[in-house]
């Protein structure tokens, strides 16, 4: 009996002690905050510009930024050939605030409504943001 | 397939090998009586071997004739009684037995086991192994099986909406814990977490949950444990059973009839099972949900989009001699159902709006139906016994969306994303010899074939093929009446051959090129397992467990080839060729007892796994290159990337049962889990929380013997917060449930069963976060009321002589 608990006691303290060395690192959890200012979202015209200004920070180093423009549709809706659709991925180069502006030509073709703009950051540990959202609109 | 052939092949020859192998027969007799000596009719006394059965006569004598010589386990099953398990020696001669039962006040005592890789008996066994049958699956049925089965402690289920369920053990689940019917693995696509288990809970007679490493017995994938759909009991010759079920959920109004039917005659048994179900969204408390700083609507309460559509049915036919027990079984499952729209994309209220009708199932959605050819056979041999589990299975799976959100254009007009079509062919055999009353050898192999293709305009996994064949040595040697120890030894090969898969890439509605979405991988992998288990029983109706298991797991398809958007998840998923297998080491300490009225178990474990696969935010986000110019791939998020590193695995669960008396017993159940990756110290995701479940059951004591086994039954369930979480992964608040549960068998004969439970009964607001709706903050289903009524055509069985 006594053998068999030695050996229970035995294996659980290997088991739960080997390899086990670098315990200690603890990923950051923290995640990217994402501030937005568009200058204007309602009067936004085809040929037109859309002007945002924009603000991530993180505890530690910032990644990625993505921004995506679509018609705010959403899922069921389907594309219509002219349906203004723009994205961009940008390095934001491991800094821990980023300060800066975007312009976007919209397309003189582009389709008239209400469109999504959205923008999402990462952190150099695979911490990703909330979603950034702004509601603009494409009239004449 | 000549793989199968070759199978076949020898196993027919072995059927004729055997029939010329008649020799003098033995016969089996006896006794049932309990305690005081009062004879026991009723009971039912079967010989696991060949399944042979019969009851026992108002005497409590019973007699199975026509045994071949040899050494036999026998089961014996008298409702109120401790099950027994007797290895019976019929080599020498005719064998008339005395079988006393002893009184049991838990009925998790009433039953016997199989499924372990060295069968039968529970107390034998050094693994903790759970069973659950269909009157208890159907006295609180949830919308799968799984989450039917969250009761049992250690047991939780992944969900996609209701009908959507994956298995978890411990807190292991996709390719870590396995599923088997007749012996046989089902194979569906289990990488994701939106893929349910396509097994029907309403026509199985029961499952057996095995918690615990066991590679050994059943190769890879069965780290955490494995979920053993057991095969429809034999009835003893002359008999026949039947019935009509009907359910209603109100919580989705849900509509479902099943119905079933077995016999035995002359040696032959036979039995037919149909399943029809409907249902329709179901209803949450609250009429909107937050998400991203946005309020979006919930209409009238229903979840929009997440009714369903199921049938399934199953046949089957086999010869029972004594010298060969064969059964065939054809079985199907097909299942359509809604998923939310909001879970695929950002959720807009624009798409979760009402379309004007509660039932209907609309985009997106998936199809799914499995059907298995199952032919399980056990021979007869002078020395053991000789079986073979051959099989065929086909996994559809359509997943259909709009495509949109895909970067593809208005033409497009195909709405099938993902069609992943998956044929699975196994072999299994394996030969049991009893070789004295000391020891018991079993060696076998076990193999399969996977071949998958798909179709669809998404990518996610490639089509590919797949070949695992296992061999195993497996001992149980009794060391003493009170301890017995079982280990051995496999060793399995698994070879990979992943097809390089090319699809069109469109960005902004225009086509721009083929993409190679991943590359050709030819791998082979090699792998050992072992165990080694002791149980013990030192003191009158305690054991104590111990097993220490040495686990692996090939990585999966997805995790060596997967590169898109996995809806399952809505993220993009990208897999890495260059994985090594999972191997894990793990340790479980288990003890039982029973004394008087109180019944209590605890089950500890620890594994460590080298090698722990697991998905990782890269930081980055998913690109297509083509001639040099980078697209922002469409759509989600970030990319995840598979990758591989050290993980510890711990926790532990108990079960306490106090009968007051025969009319009033309380109940306790706990669980705990904690999975932590050593290399980046974060828990893992989908940890199921900590909990804990308080039962109370009043049997009233009808008078007059109008109402049989009523039962009362209030379970109150506490859920801690799950704080442990992974890297962009939400911590769940913690929660707690009350459910009310009541049943009875009435009316002439005793021939209907009604129960009726009532899952939420304080309709509370919750989020569970092991759902894939978790990450919307979409609750989980509010009240509902569960009524089933079951029409049994002959409850009253026949007493042989």
């Amino acid at each position: 009996m006594k053998k068999v608990f030695l050996f229970a006691l035995i294996s659980a303290v290997v088991v739960s002690c080997t390899k086990k060395e670098d315990d200690d690192v603890i990923t950051d959890k923290q995640k990217p905050l994402v501030e937005l200012f568009a200058l204007d979202t309602t009067g936004i015209m085809p040929g037109g510009e859309i002007h945002l200004d924009f603000k991530f920070t993180d505890n530690q180093a910032l990644n990625q930024a993505k921004f995506e423009i679509h018609e705010a549709g959403g899922h069921g809706h389907r594309i219509s050939a002219a349906e203004f659709e723009w994205s961009l991925i940008v390095d934001l180069k491991g800094q821990k605030s980023y300060t800066d502006n975007i312009e976007i030509d919209v397309p003189l073709d582009a389709e008239l409504g209400e469109y999504h703009f959205l923008v999402t950051v990462t952190d150099k540990s695979g911490n990703e943001s909330d979603l950034g959202e702004i509601d603009l609109m494409i009239f004449n | 397939m000549l793989l199968l052939r070759a199978l076949l092949f020898s196993g027919t020859m072995l059927l004729f090998l055997n029939q010329g192998m008649s020799q003098n027969e033995r016969v089996m007799s006896g006794f049932i009586f309990d305690e005081n000596g009062v004879s026991l009719p009723g009971s039912v006394i079967h010989i696991h071997e060949n399944m042979k059965a019969c009851y026992s006569d108002e005497h409590g004598y019973f007699k199975l004739t026509d045994l071949k010589p040899g050494r036999y386990h026998l089961h014996i099953t008298s409702l109120g009684y401790h099950a027994k398990v007797l290895r019976i020696d019929l080599v020498e001669g005719n064998v008339n037995l005395k079988i006393e039962m002893e009184v049991s006040t838990n009925e998790l005592h009433e039953i016997t086991v199989e499924a372990s890789g060295y069968e039968d008996e529970k107390k034998e066994s050094s693994l903790m192994i759970e069973r659950s049958d269909r009157k208890k699956l159907m006295e609180n049925p949830s919308g799968n099986l799984m989450n039917s089965m969250q009761q049992i402690a250690g047991i939780n289920s992944i969900n996609t909406g209701v009908g959507v369920g994956k298995p978890v053990i411990r807190g292991l689940s996709q390719n870590r814990v396995l599923v088997t019917e007749g012996g046989i693995k089902q194979e569906g696509q289990q990488w994701g977490n939106d893929h349910g288990l396509e097994i029907n809970q309403y026509n199985i007679e029961g499952v057996e949950i095995i918690k615990g490493a066991s590679s050994l017995a059943y190769g890879s994938d069965a780290m955490g444990g494995v979920i053993n759909i057991q095969k429809a009991e034999i009835l003893p010759t002359g008999s026949s059973k039947s019935f009509v079920s009907t359910i209603y959920k109100s919580n989705n109004d849900h509509y479902g009839l099943t119905a079933g039917s077995k016999g035995t005659r002359h040696g032959y048994f036979f039995g037919a099972n149909i399943s029809a179900h409907s249902f329709g969204d179901y209803r949450v408390p609250a009429d909107e949900f937050s998400y991203n700083n946005n309020l979006l609507p919930i209409n009238e309460g229903r979840l929009k989009n997440t009714g369903g559509r199921e049938l399934h049915y199953s046949l089957l036919a086999g010869i029972q001699k004594n010298w060969v027990l064969s059964e065939i079984k054809f079985s199907g499952f097909n299942q359509k159902v809604g998923v939310f729209p909001g879970a695929v994309g950002i959720p807009r209220s624009i798409n979760l709006d009402h379309d004007g009708d509660f039932r209907n199932i609309d985009l997106p959605y998936q199809d799914i139906s499995h059907h298995k050819l199952l032919w399980n056979s056990t021979l007869y041999t002078r020395r053991g016994w000789f079986e073979s589990d051959l099989a065929f299975q086909q996994n559809l799976r359509y997943e259909y969306s709009v495509p949109h959100a895909h970067g593809r254009p208005l033409e497009f007009s195909d709405n099938l994303a993902h069609l992943l079509d998956l044929k699975t062919y196994s072999g299994n055999f394996k030969y049991r010899w009893h070789k004295s009353e000391k020891l018991d050898l079993t060696i076998g192999s076990q193999s399969s074939y996977l071949e998958n293709s798909i179709g669809g305009f998404e990518f996610i996994i490639p089509p590919y093929q797949q070949l695992n064949t296992g061999l195993f040595g497996l001992f149980k040697y009794r060391l003493s009446k009170k301890s017995v120890l079982t280990g051995g030894l496999r060793y399995d090969l698994s070879r990979f051959r992943i097809e390089s898969s090319v699809l069109d890439f469109y960005y902004q509605g225009r086509f721009i090129d083929q993409v190679v979405r991943n590359p050709e991988i030819d791998k082979l992998f090699g792998n050992y397992s072992g165990a080694i288990g002791l149980n013990m029983n030192y003191w009158k109706n305690t054991h104590l467990r111990i097993n220490f298991g040495k686990t692996f797991r090939v990585p999966n398809v997805a995790e060596l080839s997967s590169n898109g958007v996995h809806h399952g998840a809505f993220r993009y998923e990208k897999g890495d060729e260059n994985l090594k297998p999972e191997e894990g080491y793990q340790f479980d300490f288990g003890i039982d007892l029973e004394k008087g009225p109180i019944y209590f178990d605890l089950a500890l474990f620890s594994n460590y796994f080298d090698n722990y696969i697991y998905l990782s935010p890269k930081g980055e986000f998913p690109i297509i290159e083509i001639n040099d110019t980078i697209y922002p791939y469409p759509g989600p998020g970030q990319l995840y990337t598979y990758r591989q590193s050290p993980a510890m695995h711990l926790g532990g669960e108990f079960n306490l049962v106090y009968s007051v008396n025969n009319n009033l017993s309380f109940g306790m159940k706990g669980e705990y889990v904690w999975i932590e990756n050593l290399k980046t110290g974060l828990p893992v995701s989908f940890t199921p929380p900590p909990s804990l479940k308080f039962e109370a059951t009043y049997y009233p004591k009808i008078r007059p013997k109008a109402l049989q086994k009523p039962y009362i039954k209030l379970i109150y369930s506490v859920y801690g917060e799950q704080n442990r979480v992974d890297q962009n992964e939400k911590v769940t608040p913690g929660y707690e449930l009350l459910d009310f549960m009541t049943g009875t068998y009435f009316g002439r004969n005793q021939n209907f069963e009604l129960n009726l439970s009532v899952q939420n009964l304080l309709d509370k607001y919750y989020l569970n976060h092991l759902s894939r709706y978790r990450l919307l903050n979409i609750p989980e289903p509010g009240i509902n009321v569960v009524a089933t009524l079951t029409y049994y055509f002959n409850r009253m069985e026949k007493v042989n002589k």
